[in-house]
């Protein structure tokens, strides 16, 4: 990774009246990496984005890019350029024109429109070139959007929420290009998104924000599999929170939930005996018997819905710990014996499959709180 | 009754009264500006005697000239200020209700009759007037200055009060349609807030542009009251020259002129029309 393309943030904060919408923000995002932001509206990560643009000034901190600061450089001078939700064409130009814009601000003269058409024939448009964006469809006006983004060679591409405006079909093609096109070129991209399949598909490094703060910043292995905080286990997905108590440490971590049942994993963090802790466990971890309850690292519960997914069954239980707790089982072991609604049920997981969350964010995030 | 049928019914009574009270009379004028007319009355006889009086006439020219000057000015100046004030609204007050609060407030002067406001600068600009005597009493002048009235300038004033409302409203409303986000990708690409302008501003406004052109140029072109009155009596324009025909009874040569000043307005606007596509921009 080269130094092309990196970008530092120090201590980035943006104020909105008494309101910081990004907050001190620490990062290295190493250049030629794709690297996601993800978390629900009002996180801060679109206002992060936007000042990496160049189109918001921090409050307070410094954003260095290529090893240069940019904190107070121009936007359109600072090596970024940036792909609009909307796409933003200017919609009295042609697609040629439309590309050949920011050519035409940095003075170029006839060859530019030659450059234009190279890049859209690039992004599969050049028997295109002379229509009006008003004419083409939405995928296609995205791609209009990213060949004017690359236009100039930027060292960094920002993309913000760039398929969210796509249907299902047409956001899983375009991401597969967004990654290639990425591998192709080797600049940076940044892309903000609050889709996890799509931070988790593409990201070399995921940074999960919160109330302008990052929460966690990782490779998508390690967000999902190990998980900060409560949070970022709630947010990201695929895991139950478990909430209980230290009862003692040693070899071994007992501790006991509200409810009354007793857990047991091998120590990870400093706890001391009392302490009100949570966990996750994956939910493809987690196993289901109908056996009588007891032992260390059971939860009984009772199913309340059973969806078939194909490669597994998701099956979700009401369980003491008051939050939601869903399983996934492997579908031919849950057609060997399968559950149905109502069905009681004991939950049960390895001492190794238990994930301590150390963070305190104990939000709820919900994706669908936007 | 089929939807089509339904939709010919709805747009009759608009249609009736375009063609009665538009449509005939205009028919009329151009009738009888064909008609023979010997001083003492006229005869539907075909000549084009009336075209070659108004056309031989070096005053038909002289006020054609005057009355496409004071267009030209007015619609020079309004377009300037309707574009700014358009421009302040739309991209600096940010507020929502300021914005519109601000707009009502350039309407304010239409609560009251045109006769009003144009009368009202008289004691304003005269020679001892209120401008005046203010400058007098701060000592900047010692003679009043007297191309306040009855003046040029008291016309194009008078027609700027008047009409640049007719040029703020279609601009600021073709203004507010632009996607601010594409204002950003601009910025983004690294263009000047001149660069903005000249590239995507402007040419997003053009249908505001033309429409408020076409209500400012007719507006001036079809008037005769403000001149009269501001100028004093000491400047006239085609349809000043055309009340004179008629208060002459010359209702032939007045026809002729009205014939011509109709198609030089049309000719106008055909222009305009052409450059801009006013149909289409609106239907988005």
């Amino acid at each position: 990774m080269s130094k092309v393309g990196e970008i530092i943030l120090d201590k980035v904060t943006r104020k909105f009246g008494a309101v910081a919408a990004v907050n001190a923000v620490d990062q290295v995002i190493e250049g030629g990496s794709y690297c996601c932001m993800i978390g629900p509206s009002g996180c801060g990560k679109s206002t992060l984005l936007r000042m990496i643009a160049g189109h918001e000034t921090p409050t307070s901190g410094r954003i260095l890019i290529g090893g240069k600061d940019v904190t107070h450089v121009r936007t359109g001078e600072r090596g970024t350029a940036l792909m609009f939700q909307n796409y933003a064409l200017f919609p009295h130009l042609s697609l040629t024109d439309n590309v050949a814009f920011p050519l035409k601000i940095h003075g170029l003269g006839a060859e530019r429109r030659d450059r234009a058409r190279e890049m859209l024939a690039r992004v599969q448009l050049g028997h295109m070139a002379d229509r009006m964006p008003s004419q083409l469809s939405g995928g296609q006006q995205q791609r209009v959007a990213l060949a004017r983004a690359l236009i100039t060679n930027p060292q960094v591409l920002l993309l913000d929420e760039p398929l969210s405006a796509l249907d299902e079909f047409l956001r899983l093609r375009m991401r597969v290009e967004l990654k290639r096109l990425q591998n192709d070129l080797g600049i940076t991209f940044i892309h903000v998104t609050h889709t996890q399949p799509e931070a988790i598909a593409l990201a070399d490094k995921v940074i999960v924000m919160d109330h302008g703060l990052i929460e966690q910043a990782a490779h998508p292995r390690e967000i999902y599999d190990r998980p900060h905080s409560p949070y970022v286990a709630r947010f990201m997905g695929g895991q139950n929170v478990v909430s209980a108590r230290v009862l003692t440490v040693g070899d071994e971590i007992q501790a006991e939930g509200a409810e009354g049942g007793r857990y047991a994993f091998a120590p990870r963090a400093a706890l001391r005996a009392g302490q009100e802790i949570r966990f996750a466990v994956r939910r493809d971890k987690i196993r289901l018997d109908q056996g009588p309850a007891g032992g260390a690292n059971a939860l009984p519960g009772k199913v309340i819905n059973v969806e078939y997914q194909g490669t597994f069954v998701k099956v979700e239980l009401v369980t003491p710990q008051a939050e939601e707790f869903v399983a996934h089982l492997p579908e031919s072991d849950f057609f060997a014996k399968p559950l149905h609604f109502g069905d009681e049920v004991v939950a049960r997981w390895q001492p190794q499959d238990v994930c301590m969350l150390v963070g305190s964010n104990n939000s709820s995030g919900d994706a669908l709180a936007h | 009754m089929t939807p089509n049928r339904m939709s010919q019914l709805s747009v009759l009574p608009f249609t009736t009264i375009l063609t009665v009270f538009t449509g005939l009379p205009l028919l009329m004028v151009v009738l009888l500006s064909f008609w023979t007319f010997d001083g003492l009355e006229y005869r539907p006889e075909f000549t084009l005697a009336n075209f070659a009086a108004v056309f031989s006439s070096p005053v038909t020219w002289k006020i054609f000239g005057n009355t496409l000057r004071y267009a030209a000015i007015t619609w020079a100046i309004t377009l300037v200020l309707g574009f700014a004030v358009s421009f302040y609204l739309v991209f600096h007050v940010r507020n929502l209700k300021l914005q519109i609060g601000l707009f009502l407030l350039c309407t304010i002067p239409f609560w009251t009759s045109t006769v009003i406001r144009m009368i009202s600068w008289i004691p304003f600009l005269g020679r001892e007037g209120l401008f005046n005597t203010g400058l007098m009493q701060l000592g900047l002048i010692d003679q009043p200055l007297e191309f306040l009235l009855f003046s040029d300038f008291a016309v194009i004033l008078t027609y700027v009060n008047l009409f640049t409302l007719f040029m703020i409203v279609p601009i600021f409303n073709a203004m507010a349609k632009i996607d601010k986000n594409v204002i950003e990708a601009a910025l983004d690409a690294g263009a000047t807030g001149f660069q903005i302008l000249r590239t995507i501003i402007i040419p997003l406004s053009r249908t505001g542009i033309a429409l408020g052109t076409i209500f400012v140029v007719t507006l001036v072109m079809g008037d005769f009251f403000v001149v009269r009155v501001m100028s004093g009596g000491q400047s006239s324009t085609v349809v000043s020259a055309m009340k004179n025909n008629i208060d002459q009874m010359y209702y032939p040569q007045a026809a002729a002129m009205a014939v011509l000043l109709i198609a030089v307005v049309l000719g106008m606007v055909a222009t305009i029309l052409r450059v801009v596509d006013v149909r289409a921009e609106l239907a988005k």
